[in-house]
């Protein structure tokens, strides 16, 4: 039955499988398909997926373009910037609305520290 | 064995079918039609030239192997003897689920039946989508209208989704200058929701696409290629799309009282019983819930019937999660029975989600179970409630 199958397979065919059973293989051996089988339950699924899918990656994700591309505009080298060069960036609209986005994360980081140790 | 009888296999049909347990339920799915159509996927045919192939497939392969599908039409259905009546049978059961979607009716609106014929349209069907697309090929100039017959109708931001798929179409065709978008709607705003329509009304600017308000349609003069309102306004085309009427199922349903005046069938909006019946359930586009007509609904409706026809009190909070999508970026109409669509923003990662749930779509049919909690977990973390006036 086996041979009759891999008869009728083209050589492309066949040779995706023998890479196919070759990954199986290795999977096999390090008890990864045995870890997986055992994992793949409902129960585990949901957990993940709660885990992940939540208001602040769903938020994460949305934005991650923005971040992302605003990480690449950032000079190689930043210039240094003490108290009074912090005072005079203080002036620029667009300094103001990323303090004002760290703040925002600084202040929902500690309401959440607030109530995870109280 | 509870002998279970689902009156359609679209997506809410398809779904029951599959959550039901083999060793409780005895389940039958019965559908006039042999392939099961994606039905978002009209809009993909129509507009981005995709092969209809990929949007339909045979509804027995859908359903899991234990599950029997008939195919045959129905002809009635008499709740008080629990009987259905089809072209070639007559079948009792314990519980009914009516999942037959919406009625197009195109000869309500005098001229649109033609308008379908000639150019196709993405409403009722893969053919008719891969007919518009010819036709849209073969427009060199003029208006495209985009218009809608009545309020109520499937997938809600389907005429704004045409419209800024359309419009990308045209640009890819080196037709932006020739060839005018027009959308008409019978709304105050570029989106029933005000909150929403501030969000794409930008977009629409930015892709040149006029809109045109309390514009319901009234009739269409296919001789003058003109469509005009209820309002009193008339608008010229070349080529037009009319969202037609759509109503309840056309098969009789005894007692008559059960449907509605557009022949929609009642339902308790929560828990998707028949109104007065016990062992009769409604899902999708048939009925009456006062929430949008998605594929979403349906689904979640399946998940709700299937839960309380194995005992548990589930109820449906009217959830909706209407992808809307322009060039490139989308969004989600998020809402429920107590709230209206909150704010979300247009973004690439939501255009992401919802190329992930059409290319999903099938396993989510066919392996519902698999796909349950994760739906759950997205469903819980974006809660209009959750979400609040902030939005997401």
């Amino acid at each position: 039955m086996a041979s009759k199958v891999l008869e009728e397979l083209s050589e492309n065919e066949t040779d995706a499988l023998k890479k196919t059973l070759c990954f199986l293989m290795k999977l096999n051996e390090m008890g990864i398909l045995d870890t997986l089988n055992h994992l793949l339950e409902p129960e585990v699924i949901g957990g993940l997926s709660s885990l992940i899918l939540n208001k602040g990656t769903l938020k994460l994700l949305d934005n991650v373009d923005t971040l992302l591309k605003s990480l690449g505009e950032v000079p190689k080298e930043p210039k240094e910037v003490g108290v009074f060069g912090l005072l005079g960036e203080l002036r620029d609209p667009d300094v103001k609305r990323g303090l004002g986005f760290v703040i925002a994360l600084l202040r929902s980081l500690g309401k959440a520290l607030k109530s995870n140790f109280s | 064995m509870k002998k279970v009888v689902i009156l359609g296999g679209g997506g809410g049909g398809a779904i029951l079918a599959n959550l039901l347990p083999k060793d409780e339920f005895d389940v039958t799915v019965i559908d006039k039609k042999e392939n099961h159509v994606f039905l978002p996927g009209n809009l993909f045919i129509a507009f981005m030239g995709h092969k209809k192939e990929r949007y339909m497939k045979p509804l027995k392969e859908l359903l899991k192997p234990h599950i029997k599908f008939l195919h045959d039409e129905i002809i009635s259905l008499d709740l008080n003897e629990r009987k259905i009546k089809t072209k070639g049978k007559e079948i009792e059961y314990d519980y009914v689920a009516i999942a037959t979607g919406a009625h197009l009716d195109y000869d309500a609106i005098s001229g649109n039946t033609e308008l379908l014929n000639k150019f196709g349209d993405y409403y009722s069907g893969p053919e008719n989508a891969a007919k518009l697309h010819n036709t849209l090929m073969g427009m060199k100039e003029g208006n495209f209208v985009i218009a809608v017959a009545d309020p109520i109708y499937m997938c809600p931001p389907a005429p704004q989704k045409g419209a800024f798929l359309s419009s990308k179409f045209f640009a890819k065709r080196g037709l932006k200058e020739k060839v005018k978008v027009i959308l008409a709607l019978p709304f105050p705003h570029a989106y029933s929701s005000k909150v929403i329509s501030d969000i794409i009304e930008p977009e629409l600017r930015k892709e040149g696409i006029e809109v045109h308000t309390f514009f319901t349609v009234d009739s269409i003069d296919t001789k003058n290629k003109k469509i005009f309102s209820v309002e009193g306004e008339e608008i010229n085309y070349e080529v037009a799309v009319v969202i037609p009427i759509h109503e309840g199922p056309e098969y009789e349903v005894k007692p008559a009282e059960v449907k509605d005046d557009s022949n929609y069938i009642k339902i308790d909006k929560y828990t998707s019983k028949v109104e007065g019946f016990d062992d009769a359930y409604a899902i999708g586009d048939c009925t009456n819930a006062p929430t949008s007509k998605s594929g979403v609904t349906a689904h979640l409706q399946a998940e709700t019937v299937a839960s309380r026809l194995q005992g548990f009190d589930a109820k449906y909070s009217g959830r909706t999660n209407c992808p809307l999508l322009t060039n490139g970026t989308g969004l989600f109409i998020i809402s429920d029975y107590d709230h209206p669509p909150v704010p979300v923003k247009l973004s690439k990662f939501k255009r992401l989600m919802e190329d992930l749930f059409v290319a999903t779509y099938w396993d989510a049919i066919r392996y519902p179970e698999l796909w349950e909690p994760i739906f759950k977990a997205y469903f819980e973390a974006t809660n209009p409630e959750v979400l609040g006036k902030e939005g997401w």
